[in-house]
Parts: structure tokens; sequence; C-alpha cells
């Protein structure tokens, strides 16, 4: 089936055409969200939110641009999404453990020492230093070195999903890469 | 070019990114600076094992996303049931309730014109139902006086 003839079926009701694009497109969006989730479980969480709101919106797909051009789009924006919910949950489940405080199970806190403390050991310290570094970029910064760093989306591509220019983009990815570099180096020095 | 300038422009480096004049500037002093050169190492390996981590195809990625559309599906449904069918069918008895007991109460304490209204019923109904449940005891009924007629007609032979 061609672009069109997937989206036409989507819009018909054609299971069959949907079950095609997903299966089509599955890793290009689960890949996208995990470069900004950095994490598999969410997401595929967050990918298959992707499927859902393409399967609701297809009508507002005029077919303008590549369908790969508009699910980039929709996973940035539910990745993005997804880490300010996150953030805002960390903060209220960080207030609750101050309020807790010692009502928490000793051996509940030192089997999770132990499974973080194995989480650590077995990430790659390295990815750790540099995804902490991206991820305290701004989001238009972080949004555009993701798609070029891990998807290895070109300029122009970047600045269709973006709805933006080829030379903001360009700005955009020059400025992050520069905060970046700067981060890395007085993280490496620290060592 | 000197450590600091160097620093920053280690990453294009790193990405092929530089003009020739740049790339060429940067090579040569990572080949005389020993620091630098351990920096861009670091750098190197850090920078590149991003890439490293992508997530393959999912064989049964399509049968749970269907299964979590339809649990989403159904969870809207009982929502739905919950939000809206369950409190109006509520406000619904609630003021069936309140009608019966209204009714209940103008039942006992009637209005003027429902007061009238039985008056009238009623009678109509006591007088009908009096005149044909009515049984005069002293009165002939029908069939003994077509008897005593017949038996007036009779000849008599004595």
């Amino acid at each position: 089936m061609t672009e069109q003839q997937l989206i036409s079926g989507i819009k018909e009701g054609d299971e069959q055409a949907f079950k095609e694009l997903v299966d089509k497109y599955q890793e290009l969006v689960v890949n996208v969200c995990n470069s900004f989730l950095h994490d598999r479980d969410d997401a595929l969480d967050v990918s298959q939110e992707v499927f859902i709101k393409v399967f609701h919106s297809v009508d507002t797909f005029k077919g303008d641009s590549k369908i790969s051009t508009w699910l980039y789009r929709i996973a940035v924006n539910k990745s993005l999404n997804f880490l300010r919910s996150k953030k805002r949950k960390n903060i209220f489940s960080s207030l609750d453990l101050l309020l807790e405080g010692e009502q928490n199970n000793p051996a509940d806190s030192v089997a999770d020492s132990e499974e973080n403390a194995e989480e650590q050991i077995s990430r790659n310290e390295d990815i750790e230093r540099v995804i902490a570094v991206i991820d305290q970029l701004p989001k238009k910064q972080k949004t555009a070195i993701n798609l070029n760093k891990f998807e290895g989306l070109s300029y122009k591509e970047i600045s269709e999903i973006m709805n933006i220019s080829v030379t903001e983009t360009g700005v955009l990815i020059n400025r992050a890469k520069s905060k970046i570099q700067k981060q890395m180096i007085h993280k490496i020095k620290k060592i | 070019m000197n450590c600091s300038k160097v620093h920053k422009k280690i990453l294009q480096y790193i990405d092929g990114e530089l003009t020739g004049d740049e790339n060429q500037a940067v090579e040569q002093h990572l080949e005389s600076c020993n620091d630098c050169q351990k920096l861009y190492q670091k750098m190197r390996v850090s920078w590149n094992n991003l890439q490293e981590e992508k997530i393959p195809y999912q064989p049964f990625y399509y049968t749970r996303l269907k299964q979590r559309m339809e649990n989403e599906a159904e969870r809207k449904t009982n929502r739905f049931k919950k939000l809206v069918l369950q409190p109006a069918i509520y406000v619904i008895v609630l003021g069936f309730g309140i009608y019966i007991g209204i009714l209940l109460g103008t039942g006992l304490q009637p209005t003027n014109a429902t007061v009238a209204d039985a008056d009238t019923t009623e009678t109509e109904y006591i007088r009908d139902y009096a005149e044909s449940q009515y049984w005069n005891g002293m009165e002939l009924e029908k069939i003994e006086k077509e008897f005593l007629t017949e038996q007036q007609n009779e000849p008599q032979d004595e």
C-alpha cells in the first residue's frame, strides 16, 4: 500500500491499513520516543499513545507532508508532554517521601537501593552523562538535537517536523551542541 | 589553535562538520596536546555511544496496541455510565419519588375542585349502584307477576 492508500484506508476504518501503518512505523516512533525518554518501557508506552492519536485524528491529516513527518511531530509532542507530567509526578512523589519520612519500611529501601545500584552499574555511564546534559536543554534545542543525533535526520527533515526554517534548525543544533560540549568537558574534567 | 578553541570545536570535529582548515588545525593540536587528546577520546566515546541504544522491531506490538485501544474504549463507556448515565438515573428516580410524594400529599388534602369532582362522581356512582342493586322485598318479582297473570287468565273449571 502507498502512503495515500494507507491514510485513506484508515480514514475509512480499514483495520488492515492501520495495522500496516503501525508495523511499518513502529520502530521509528518507538525510537523517537526513546530518544527523549531514555527508558524502553516508557518509550513503548508513549509510542502506543502516538498511534492511538494517529488513529483518532487521521481525518486532520491533509497529506501535505509525509506520514513519517507527521508521526515524528506527534511522537515529539507526546514525549515532551510525558516528560512534563513525569517531572510533576516526581515533585509530588518527593513531597510524599518528605511527608512520610520514617514511615517507610527499611527493608523496602534496601531492596530499592540494591535495585538502583544494579541498574546504575548496568547502564553505560558515558551515555548517562550525555543524556543528563541533553535533558537540561531548552525544549526546541532538545528536540532538534535528539532528532539529529538519535534519529540521524537532516536539518531539512527536522525543520519540516518542527515547522521552522532550515537556518533556524542549524542554529538550534549548534547552540545545543555548544552547551552539551561545555557541560561534557566540565563533567569529564571533574572525574 | 589553543586548547580553549579546540574545546569549543570538539563536537563539530567529532561529527565531521568543520571546514577543511579548521579540521586540520584541530587535528594538529590534538596530536601535540596530550590533555586535549584524552578529552577528545572520552568525548568521542560518550557522543558516539548515544546512537547505540535502538529498540528493535517488537513482534506483538500491534496486538498490545489493539488491546489498549479496546480497554480505553471500554473505560470511556464505563466513565460515561458512571458520570452521566448513573446520575441521570438517580435524578429521574428521585424526581419520580418526589412526584409520587406530592401526589400522595395532595390525595390526603384534596383541593376544592377535586372535592367537587369527587362528590358528583361519588353520588352518581352510588345512585347507579343503588338503582341496580335495590331490592324491594314487598314488590313482586317479574316471574311472580307472570305466574299470577297466567293464573288469572286460566278458565276456572270448578
